[in-house]
């Protein structure tokens, strides 16, 4: 009687603290599914507002649309006076502007060598047309 | 055992009596713990039911009615974005706000009707009050939807009207590279271009890069548009295109589209304004099929650059004639007759060869048949089935045989890539060099042969206003008349640098008009040459190009000069060498 008593007393505090414990577990893994939940939606949700602000930033970077904000704003342009030329081709006057303008480029050309026949400089120069008038 | 009774007497039951009531007892103890183990259960249910449940709603279902998201919904899936080369977005797809009604809680259709379209101009009443009046749960009305017109919707407090976050395809870029990218419909799926072409790849959520160079796309549209306005044409076509790899870097089609407000073009009668005419639409680009007919003469034919064919007088098949627009008084070497445009010549060149031996050429430059590319759609080439003799002189200088001006630009690239077979792809490769087997149409020497008549061509020819000093253009122009009409499309077919190609260019003006800047001409000398001279030197700028003076780029097709008399020779300014505008 008394073992049954304790036994069935024993069953009753088992199952009721099993019971607490599985609930209290239970609420704490919904807990965590509702806050995984809810951290997934605000990711989602970023992802989205990302995706509208690449989009913005992309039409906000039209190249059609800078260009007229550059033409318009900063008063730029194509380059139209860029002279492209190839020391060889100037005349002697020009050398020596050349000259000038490789010594301080630090192109490596020495002076003695500045009327030598050999005197080609392969690589093209870009010299503003302003410049060298 | 003991009992108590109100006189607190105790009575003894002893015997079978007593043990009977100890069962009694017993049961009645279990039965009791059950009851209280049942309410203790119940309890405990009902405090986790009341305490936690009954504030679980979560944050994202409070936000879900405002703005949804892919894990609450799950079967939306995103489509992939579409990128250039540089990683530039060319399309992408945003959640918007779809308005949709409840039939069943819509008291009132044709007042709500009335009142939406107050807020939405361009629906109509009665759509929208018959979409109302069904009988299901769901009729979607509008999408997209801005902010202030959602807002005024929910100012009318209509219970069976609400929203819903939908996936809504966006191009940032708008009409710069509509034809390429083209555009998907309302349910995601691609129903043009690329997003037709690749809608498999799309639907997955899977991105796609695209060998487009959105800079590039911008100089080559920018310079169409001003020669389409110049020379008040209907149309505009032009692509660049990489001949070491075969992607192309830019394809632009005018007039355009953006794919952005597409209803828009159905409903002021401007649907033309979608159809791709790089890749869809044929044209007879006249002389630049010349580049073939000669290159399959000089490979073919082991035919030699001093040839002379006797132009002086026209060709008469029947009752038509082939005559040149600059007619010569003399037997013309083959540079001459490329310089000159000789359609006598070039005729006579395809005499010799023969049929079947042209077509045969052609078709192995991909003239013949339909391009197949990475962008949905591709017209297929006009042409007779036989080729008599009038179809083969009039097809060697471009007259009877229609393409569309990338198949066009691609078998030009070919002729000038050592004779490889380059295929245009819009899909950026990962390497630098083609992935795409190689198969050779031409021998490397006829191809060095036609690089320098196409550089020769831009210095003493009818390309010289292509040319710019430093990147030693190469290129053909080509003025097609169009049939029972005053109009003609005005091309050019060029790559620079011309020694050594890297780019290939095709600028195609469809019906200018001549003005006075031009004396009234209209032909690609006058229209397409000096765009694709803007192009160049534009691209030039952004990708980094430097002027090349190597003795070896500057000396290039110099030995074919002396077949031009010195009276036909162009002698440019002093600034080829010095000065110049950039």
């Amino acid at each position: 009687m008394g073992i049954k008593v304790r036994f069935l007393f024993m069953f009753v505090v088992l199952f009721l603290t099993g019971s607490a414990v599985s609930i209290y577990v239970g609420h704490k893994v919904r807990v965590a599914e509702e806050k995984l939940e809810s951290l997934d939606y605000a990711y989602q949700l970023e992802i989205s507002r990302m995706q509208a602000l690449e989009a913005e930033y992309a039409f906000l970077n039209n190249p059609e649309r800078l260009e007229k904000l550059a033409v318009q704003y900063l008063g730029m342009a194509m380059p139209e006076k860029i002279a492209a030329v190839n020391a060889r081709d100037l005349n002697d006057r020009d050398n020596i502007y050349v000259e000038h303008l490789m010594s301080n480029a630090a192109y490596g050309v020495r002076r003695s060598q500045k009327r030598s026949p050999d005197y080609v400089v392969e690589k093209p120069m870009f010299i503003s047309a302003e410049g060298t008038r | 055992m003991r009992l108590s009774f109100l006189h607190n007497k105790v009575i003894r039951i002893r015997g079978d009596q007593s043990a009977s009531l100890g069962v009694m007892r017993e049961r009645l103890f279990m039965l009791g713990g059950v009851f209280i183990l049942c309410f203790l259960v119940i309890s405990v249910r009902v405090i986790d039911l009341s305490l936690t449940h009954g504030l679980s709603v979560t944050e994202s279902e409070i936000f879900s009615s405002h703005e949804g998201s892919d894990t609450q919904k799950g079967a939306e899936i995103r489509r992939g974005y579409i990128y250039d080369r540089n990683g530039e977005l060319l399309a992408t797809s945003v959640k918007v706000p779809a308005l949709f009604a409840d039939p069943s809680l819509i008291l009132e259709p044709e007042i709500v009707a009335a009142q939406l379209a107050e807020i939405f101009p361009d629906i109509k009443i009665d759509e929208i009050a018959d979409a109302m009046r069904g009988t299901n749960k769901y009729t979607l009305l509008v999408r997209p939807v801005t902010p202030e017109q959602q807002a005024r919707v929910l100012e009318l407090g209509q219970l069976g009207l609400g929203f819903e976050y939908q996936y809504n395809r966006v191009y940032p870029n708008g009409s710069l590279v509509s034809h390429i990218v083209g555009y998907a419909g309302k349910d995601n799926t691609g129903l043009s271009g690329i997003e037709l072409g690749q809608d498999e790849i799309l639907a997955k959520g899977e991105n796609v890069y695209l060998s487009l160079d959105l800079r590039l796309q911008h100089i080559l549209r920018r310079e169409l548009t001003k020669a389409m306005d110049e020379f008040r044409a209907v149309g505009a076509i032009g692509a660049i295109l990489d001949i070491k790899t075969g992607e192309v870097l830019a394809g632009v089609s005018l007039p355009d589209f953006d794919p952005n407000y597409l209803a828009r073009y159905e409903a002021e009668g401007e649907a033309h304004k979608k159809f791709n005419q790089l890749n869809l639409g044929v044209y007879e680009l006249g002389s630049i099929f010349k580049v073939f007919s000669i290159a399959a003469f000089l490979d073919l034919k082991s035919g030699a650059l001093g040839q002379r064919f006797n132009v002086r007088k026209p060709i008469k098949i029947g009752r038509f004639r082939i005559n040149d627009y600059h007619p010569k008084k003399a037997d013309l070497s083959i540079p001459e007759i490329f310089v000159h445009s000789s359609n006598i010549g070039t005729a006579l060149m395809a005499e010799e060869l023969g049929a079947e031996k042209l077509k045969g050429f052609y078709s192995d430059l991909g003239l013949l048949t339909r391009m197949k590319t990475e962008v949905a759609g591709s017209g297929l080439p006009q042409f007779p089935e036989k080729w008599p003799r009038s179809t083969l002189l009039t097809v060697s200088y471009g007259h009877g045989l229609s393409t569309t001006p990338l198949q066009v630009l691609s078998a030009f690239a070919t002729v000038v890539n050592d004779g490889i077979v380059v295929k245009p792809s819009f899909l950026k490769k990962s390497k630098d060099k083609s992935d795409q087997e190689e198969v050779q149409v031409l021998s490397e020497v006829t191809s060095a042969k036609m690089r320098k008549l196409l550089r020769l061509n831009a210095i003493h020819g009818t390309g010289e206003s292509a040319d710019v000093s430093g990147f030693y253009v190469g290129g053909k122009t080509g003025t097609a008349n169009k049939y029972g009409r005053d109009a003609r499309v005005s091309s050019f077919a060029g790559v620079f640098p011309a020694h050594d190609p890297r780019y290939a260019i095709i600028i195609v003006v469809d019906e200018p008009k001549g003005h006075k800047g031009t004396y009234g001409y209209a032909t690609a000398g006058w229209v397409a040459a000096p765009t694709f001279a803007r192009v160049v030197k534009s691209m030039a700028v952004v990708l980094g190009l430097q002027p090349d003076g190597s003795k070896e780029a500057e000396e290039f097709a110099q030995d074919l000069v002396r077949y031009i008399p010195v009276e036909d020779q162009k002698v440019k300014k002093k600034e080829r060498a010095q000065f110049v505008s950039y």
